[in-house]
């Protein structure tokens, strides 16, 4: 067997080319159609997206049901604020790029607090997977030299980063790395690390508070407990898309796919129906939202599809959301119909300030860190990163 | 976008179609996948028709699949993309199916240089253009994508052959 006989491979007929120019014609003419409609469609259906809100200290409370779409200004509050997309190919040129230089070891050269944490832009080795720099309040880089780390998987052994970005602490001072079978918590004031026994194809931890760690497992509904104080690891009502505010709160976001077929106002220019849909993960991986005591913000987006077997996948974007009430506060777009999908790693909420990085089109290997005020809309470029991942709010 | 240039769009798509959704499907391994992978770069380049019509529309489009599927990938790298038997392709020979499984168990990266270098038989020079890296990585990708294959299906020892 050769790799080229491959070429000859039975599939069956396919007829994908067919309608493309007609959907090419009405993606452009959608274009338009977006800006009218777009406010529209995130007020009225971005409510039911926090499919499950909590205030309280455990997740076994009942999960609230999906609130009935709100209406912004029915009580006489601000419209949420609408961020169009930002041209981040551009912002990405104004600002300096950082690459880790001369990384010291973690465990000879402690830091006292991380203001990020980085694996390096992904070169298809193992490696990249595994190496992950930490930037310290003083400037400098140090490697995270904890030996015997491995690319997280998948059942499909489809690998990862062992960083993800919610892996650094809330503090700078500790971060949770998942591997096979167990969770490394890094001590990034000493150098030092601890392995966990944590059974399953661990594949993303988030910080609950300062004891516990939420460990996503793959294949599993819901994620498990770690308590760093005694090892134990229990159950919980957890999924892999809770967020946790300092004071507790945590906000699962949910996945929702919420189309409209019947809404009669969702045309577009030429006619042709349009079934709008705000969903609030743009793919199947689930994300945790940020979360403060006002606000969650997640991953979501708009979809419009066409008719029939078609789908566009199109205008992702970050919603804030009044996470008692599940009312859109505001979007920012993230991407549009021609630059495919985007990378975007929420990092940081910080007030009215949420910090994310954006894989920058065309710039594979970068990720543009961006502030963005979510209550004015302003969009504030704040450095390219020489990265794969990121984890924290520089 | 001109509507002129839609007879010869469509007559260009149509006549590519099946050997884009096969090179697809070797790169996700998901017949579906493939087929919305390519559906999504085909829409792209009827929106760029009247540019791409007299430049080299091939290159263009196996160059969007390519890259398409390396992000799609990176986001979406947690999920089971693939399942040991896909019910939308018929059965292939059992070499066929093991060396497609093996495929599947490398990075989208080794899998779309071996895919374009082997499978479509493409020059370094072009398999490095598309995936955007220098000829050295292509080289040490295809090295190392090659090694794991052997490791993963050692009973398809015929892949030692795959030497350039």
């Amino acid at each position: 067997m050769r790799l080229a006989e491959l070429r000859e491979l039975p599939l069956p007929p396919t007829s994908v080319a067919e309608g493309a120019w007609d959907l090419a014609r009405r993606r452009r003419r959608r274009t338009a159609v977006v800006g009218a409609v777009t406010t529209v469609v995130l007020v009225g259906a971005t409510g039911v997206a926090v499919s499950a809100v909590s205030d309280g200290d455990h997740p076994s409370r009942r999960s609230l049901a999906p609130a009935a779409s709100p209406s912004p200004t029915a009580d006489g509050s601000t419209p949420p604020t609408i961020t169009q997309l930002p041209d981040f190919a551009a912002l990405s040129l104004t600002v300096p790029t950082l690459t880790p230089r001369d990384p010291t070891y973690l465990s000879e050269d402690p830091v006292d607090h991380a203001l990020l944490a980085i694996t390096p832009s992904w070169n298809g080795e193992d490696t990249s997977f595994t190496t992950v720099d930490v930037l310290g309040d003083d400037g400098r880089w140090r490697y995270v030299d904890v030996p015997g780390l491995v690319p997280v998987h998948d059942e499909g052994g489809y690998e990862g980063s062992v960083l993800t970005p919610t892996g650094l602490s809330r503090d700078g001072t500790r971060l949770a790395l998942p591997q096979p079978d167990g969770v490394v918590v890094v001590d990034l004031t000493t150098g030092s690390h601890e392995t966990y026994d944590v059974p399953g194809l661990n594949n993303a931890t988030v910080w609950q508070d300062e004891d516990h760690l939420v460990v996503s497992v793959e294949g599993a509904a819901r994620s498990k407990v770690l308590d760093l104080g005694d090892g134990t690891v229990s159950d919980s009502a957890f999924t892999a898309d809770t967020g946790f505010a300092p004071d507790g709160s945590w906000v699962t976001w949910g996945r929702g796919d919420i189309r409209r077929p019947d809404d009669p106002t969702m045309t577009s220019g030429d006619g042709d129906p349009v079934v709008p849909a705000v969903r609030n993960d743009k793919g199947p991986q689930l994300t945790p939202p940020l979360v403060d005591a006002e606000v969650a913000v997640g991953l979501g987006g708009l979809d419009l599809h066409q008719g029939g077997s078609t789908i566009y996948k199109n205008v992702a974007g970050v919603p804030v959301l009044d996470w008692r009430t599940g009312q859109l506060r505001a979007f920012l777009y993230t991407e549009d119909p021609d630059t495919g999908l985007v990378m975007v790693h929420l990092l940081g909420l910080d007030g009215d300030t949420v910090t994310f990085a954006v894989g920058v089109s065309g710039q594979e290997s970068r990720l543009l860190v961006t502030r963005w005020n979510w209550r004015t809309g302003a969009v504030t470029p704040v450095e390219v990163l020489e990265a794969g991942m990121v984890s924290g709010a520089p | 976008m001109r509507e002129s240039g839609r007879e010869s769009f469509e007559t260009w798509a149509r006549s590519r179609q099946q050997g884009l959704v096969r090179t697809a499907y070797l790169l996700t391994g998901d017949f579906h996948r493939a087929e919305d992978l390519v559906q999504d770069a085909l829409v792209k380049a009827a929106a760029r028709w009247d540019t791409l019509a007299g430049g080299h529309p091939d290159a263009w489009i196996r160059t969007v699949v390519y890259r398409d599927q390396v992000s799609w990938w990176r986001r979406h790298r947690r999920e089971v993309l693939t399942t040991p038997r896909d019910q939308a392709v018929p059965p292939a020979g059992e070499s066929a199916l093991v060396l497609r499984e093996a495929l599947g168990r490398l990075t989208a990266r080794q899998r779309a240089v071996l895919v374009l270098r082997y499978v479509e038989d493409l020059p370094l020079v072009d398999t490095a253009e598309i995936l955007g890296i220098t000829v050295g990585s292509v080289k040490k990708h295809a090295s190392v994508a090659l090694a794991r294959l052997r490791t993963l299906a050692p009973e398809l020892e015929e892949l030692l052959e795959e030497r350039r």
